[in-house]
């Protein structure tokens, strides 16, 4: 699974359409959000939906519903049948081990799996992808099932359940899943491959059977320990929308195998900090803000680099107001300030120009490092022995 | 220090293109794509790929130019040494000049992206710019290659005249180096020509594009040009070099259409021509005395197998090393295995068995037997809506063909049986080292893969790589990455190793005596009962005894379908005597029948139909006969006996003894 999930921006195009792939993205004016579910062939979450889903859990859906910045989804409503007549669910999320801490790009799906986690008291598997980065990347296998094992705690600190998550390493769990997997290549051909991920003929072997490995997880018969020999359990997918192809693949597959389809939640696109239209890089340190940054840092980076739509002078603010669509710190305040009314207000004094761009960015900051510290905090307290607990295959409680 | 230059500094990405250099007159061009094709069939290439600068020699000498091209991924491996490259160059020639009777030249424009669908992307040569607007020409038989857009070509690849090959030579002494000729070591081929009719006029753009498939057939890497004196032996040298070339379909059809590679066997087999082909080496006699002096001089064994005493295992990779390492008293390991498709194991199956058990015991060493369930799964598993996928079939096949391996009378405390289901795990690190050491590019090529396989299929042979690894064993082998392994395999497998060894250094510590490469020792093919050609089939029950054939079944089949070399009547078998080579009962006997005076006598009196005992085909059928059913027959006693149980302690992850 890309680490980058979760983050994808947008390049110009000169030809006007845009392109969502799992390894590119490119729209002219941002990412036409409707127009990609009907190029993907998925679904709306309507307010209906969420509604329901209020309805299900007995409790308000996470403002990330609310603000449509998950919008798209698979079978959701077939999940929620099923969970209404007692049958549940698991949730599947992973992440490609780098050397780079978390920034708050990668925090999204995790927040959100949690969420989910916590509204329908659902078990949980992380895969940590350290294969697939030693098949990209130039590091070594060692390295990269290190990495794993320390970003890891980055991931528990997120606040998962112990009891009811399983996180594992390929490296570590493939035996396990390796009659799924040998299930799934059959059922895959070459010339797929190439068509869904852009592997070309220099691509190695294991990057062509790679995507059997990201989508043996989606079968609960896969986890025979974790899940308890219960083979049947319906698999739910949060991820970002650029991911959607690997899934549609594992949802073609799934019947030819005797599976369930995993269903997918599907969010927007994080923005950078450059702006929706910047290519992000984890590598520059200045277009993230990391989980490990200090306040000064932060505040240092949103005054720096954060993209402003409000008027270049005061004079022009007050007179014309910002432009919201374009301006990163609302946007990234609509990710991470869970109060609806005080966003609100934001988008109303801001836009009208009676609030100044130095103040939605003080306030992002403050925002960010309050995540932070208590993130830090949490971290912290992850021993080597609590990432062993999360990482041993036992049954989980569900 | 860039101050004289604002300008570049300030806006690196503004790139124009760069102005196309001055166009070749028409002949030159054209004589080039020829010359590029050409290399593609001579040595392996792609006409795009291999690329092919050219120099404006014709500035200064008319009519001449140097094409400069790249053999980088040639499926020429290894590539042929030094002392063969004027072999090649004289091939490559002649194969220009032979495409240049190719016929009508089509230069047509196609927009990149459509370009690209319909032929690919071996049309470009690796510095092309890939405009979105793109020419191309297509020369019948030679290439279809994207070429500048300020390139003509002639009407017809006949137009430039005759291409000669300049300076292959330079005068001794001079320090110079040839304009024509091959760097190994730059993996590039450079040639100096020139054309009989340097003034051909331009053609305009036109004629027919090539269907997908002739266009595939163009950028096919296979090596489609033996070359007299590296391929084929160079029997008359003063042969006039035209007709060294010569195409490789035309030959396989004369040869009765040999095939050998993983998947299939087709074909009489020359089995020194494969050992040519593969590039291994035969075991020769002073190998087979070091060997003996190794193991019979311990006294583990009384004699040398006698599939080494008759060249049944007849090449190798790297043995002598293994025995260098033993004289020393160093150990290594053995690996085999078995791709479990049915339970019901033949003969010809046991063979490798058979003559692992005797490595084990001649040599003393530890022994890692892969059981490939997955393989098999990945190959001929089927799915069914009701039942599921039929995964477990495999692993039972597994265990009862581990029955049928362990009954070979292997040492328990030093054998590994593992089924790849099972054990993946532990294998898993080694697997994807190796996966991200071979390219989908070589994986076609080694094992004939195409787009309808699937991503198992060519994830497999990462599989089958890694037992050749000691890593891959760290319990059994105590943590031992140092222990060198000796595979002894069919001939057919080769292909498999010889990849596992190309990348074998990647998977072991620099200090690996044998740098991680496998060793190797092949045999050659057990013929099938129905005759003596490719090798015996599971499918075809007639054509194999079963190890549980009963003794009326092996008479039954060996009287009626082993194919005889015997004559017609006793009055022309009395004159002529058999066929030896044909006769499947005497070849079985060469296998089965450990008595040499025996064979012998054999021999002789079938071959010449003269004798009392065995100058008969039917005669020699009852010996066989009596020799497969007391084998058979020890064979299935030993496997009665050998339960579940048993081969769990076999197939359990612990530490050998060695």
């Amino acid at each position: 699974m890309s680490g980058d999930q979760g983050e994808k921006a947008n390049k110009q195009t000169s030809g006007g359409e845009q392109v969502v792939t799992p390894w590119d993205v490119q729209a002219d004016e941002g990412v036409d959000y409707d127009k990609l579910i009907v190029q993907f062939g998925s679904s709306k979450i309507d307010d209906d939906l969420v509604k329901r889903m209020e309805r299900v859990t007995g409790q308000k859906v996470h403002h990330w519903l609310r603000k449509e910045i998950f919008f798209s989804h698979r079978d959701l409503g077939e999940m929620l049948d099923l969970y209404e007549a007692g049958k549940p669910f698991y949730l599947y999320t992973g992440r490609g081990p780098s050397s780079g801490s978390l920034h708050f790009g990668h925090l999204v799906p995790f927040v959100f799996t949690k969420w989910l986690q916590d509204a329908f008291n659902a078990p949980l598997v992380i895969q940590l992808t350290d294969d697939e980065k030693f098949l990209w990347k130039d590091l070594t296998l060692e390295e990269a099932n290190m990495l794993a094992y320390e970003n890891a705690k980055d991931i528990i600190a997120v606040g998962f359940d112990p009891k009811k998550t399983f996180i594992f390493s390929d490296v570590d769990y493939i035996g396990h899943m390796y009659p799924n997997i040998l299930g799934i290549q059959k059922k895959v051909t070459l010339n797929q491959v190439r068509g869904i991920f852009g592997m070309n003929d220099s691509a190695n072997i294991g990057q062509f059977s790679f995507p059997a490995i990201q989508a043996a997880p989606s079968f609960s018969s896969s986890f025979p320990i974790p899940l308890r020999g219960d083979d049947d359990i319906p698999c739910l997918i949060p991820c970002a929308i650029d991911q959607d192809p690997y899934f549609r693949m594992t949802r073609d597959v799934a019947p030819k195998l005797g599976f369930r389809k995993p269903a997918l939640i599907h969010s927007k696109f994080f923005p950078a900090l450059q702006g929706a239209q910047t290519k992000m890089s984890a590598s520059d340190a200045t277009s993230s803000i990391y989980l490990t940054d200090t306040a000064e840092q932060i505040r240092h980076k949103i005054k720096h680099y954060a993209v402003s739509g409000g008027g270049d002078t005061a004079e022009e603010q007050a007179a014309n107001g910002a432009n919201l669509e374009k301006d990163i710190p609302y946007q990234w305040l609509r990710f991470f300030l869970d109060d609806d009314a005080k966003l609100d207000q934001v988008a109303e004094e801001y836009g009208a120009g009676r609030m100044m761009t130095q103040e939605v960015k003080d306030m992002l900051g403050d925002v960010l490092i309050g995540i932070v510290a208590k993130f830090q905090a949490d971290r912290a307290k992850v021993s080597d022995d609590v990432v062993k607990e999360f990482m041993s295959v036992r049954p989980l409680e569900f | 220090m860039a101050e004289g230059y604002p300008e570049a500094e300030a806006k690196p990405k503004a790139k124009k293109p760069r102005p196309l250099p001055p166009p070749p007159p028409p002949a030159l061009a054209t004589a080039s794509l020829l010359v590029r094709g050409a290399a593609a069939r001579v040595l392996g290439l792609s006409p795009g790929p291999c690329g092919g600068e050219l120099q404006p020699i014709w500035v200064t000498e008319p009519g001449c130019s140097k094409i400069t091209m790249s053999f980088e991924g040639t499926s020429r491996e290894p590539f042929p040494k030094e002392d063969a490259h004027n072999a090649l160059l004289i091939a490559l020639e002649a194969e220009t000049n032979r495409l240049a009777a190719g016929g009508r030249i089509a230069v047509f424009e196609m927009d990149k992206a459509d370009a690209e669908k319909k032929y690919g992307e071996d049309i470009y040569e690796p510095k092309s710019q890939r405009p979105d607007r793109l020419r191309l020409a297509h020369l019948p038989g030679a290439a279809l290659v994207e070429i500048p857009n300020n390139w003509s070509l002639c009407a017809s690849t006949s137009d430039c005249g005759k291409i000669e090959f300049l300076a292959r030579e330079v005068e001794a002494g001079s320090k110079k180096k040839p304009d024509t000729m091959i760097m190994a070591k730059k993996k590039q081929v450079f040639v100096k020509f020139s054309v009989g009719n340097p003034d051909a006029p331009a053609a305009d753009i036109g004629g027919e594009m090539p269907s997908e498939d002739e266009a595939k057939a163009l950028t096919d890497k296979s090596v489609r040009v033996e070359v007299l004196g590296v391929d084929v032996k160079d029997e008359a040298k003063e042969e006039p070099a035209s007709k060294a070339a010569k195409s490789v379909t035309e030959e396989v059809k004369a040869e009765g259409e040999m095939v050998v590679d993983p998947w299939s066997v087709k074909g009489k087999i020359d089995y020194e021509k494969l050992i040519r082909d593969f590039g291994s080496t035969k075991i020769s006699d002073d190998l087979l005395e070091r060997i003996r002096k190794i193991t019979v001089g311990s006294g583990r064994v009384s004699d040398l197998h006698c599939w080494l005493r008759r060249n049944i295992f007849f090449s190798h990779r790297e043995l002598d090393a293994i025995c260098a390492l033993q004289e020393k008293g160093k150990p290594f390991y053995l690996y085999t295995g078995r791709g479990p498709s049915s339970a019901a194991m033949h003969l010809g199956h046991l063979l490798p068995f058979m003559f692992t058990q005797w490595l084990q015991k001649a040599f003393d060493v530890p022994l890692v037997i892969q059981m490939t369930d997955d393989e098999k799964f990945l190959w001929k598993g089927e799915y069914d809506p009701e039942k599921g996928d039929n995964l477990h079939v495999y692993k039972r096949f597994t265990i009862e063909n581990a029955k049928d391996i362990i009954a070979c009378g292997f040492d328990k405390k030093k054998t590994f049986i593992f089924s790849d289901l099972e054990y993946v795990g532990h294998m898993y690190p080694n697997i994807v080292r190796v996966w991200k050491a071979i390219t989908y590019n070589t994986a076609r090529g080694a094992f004939g893969f195409v787009g309808e396989s699937n991503i198992g299929q060519s994830a497999f042979p990462a599989v089958q790589a890694v037992p050749s690894f000691p890593s891959s064993f760290n319990v059994p082998f105590k943590g031992d990455q140092h222990l060198p392994c000796l595979i002894p395999c069919a001939i057919d497998q080769d292909p498999y190793f010889r990849v596992t060894r190309d990348i074998a250094h990647k998977l072991v510590p620099k200090d690996h005596p044998l740098k991680g490469k496998p060793s190797l020792i092949h045999c050659k093919f057990f013929p099938p009962l129905t005759g003596a050609e490719g090798k015996m089939a599971a499918s075809d029950e007639n054509s194999a005894i079963f190890l549980t054939d009963t003794p009326e079944d092996i008479e039954k089949k060996i009287t009626k379908y082993a194919f005889s070399g015997g004559r017609q009547t006793a009055k022309e078998q009395r004159e002529k005597g058999a066929d030896l080579d044909a006769d499947v009962s005497y070849q079985w006997l060469r296998f089965f029948l450990d008595d040499d005076a025996e064979l012998q006598k054999i021999e002789e009196q079938y071959g010449s139909g003269q004798g009392e005992d065995y100058w008969s085909a039917g005669q020699v059928k009852k010996k066989l006969i009596e020799v497969l059913k007391q084998m058979v027959k020890k064979h299935q006693e030993i496997r009665a006996s050998i339960t579940d149980e048993e081969v769990a302690e076999w197939m359990k992850v612990r530490e050998l003894d060695f």
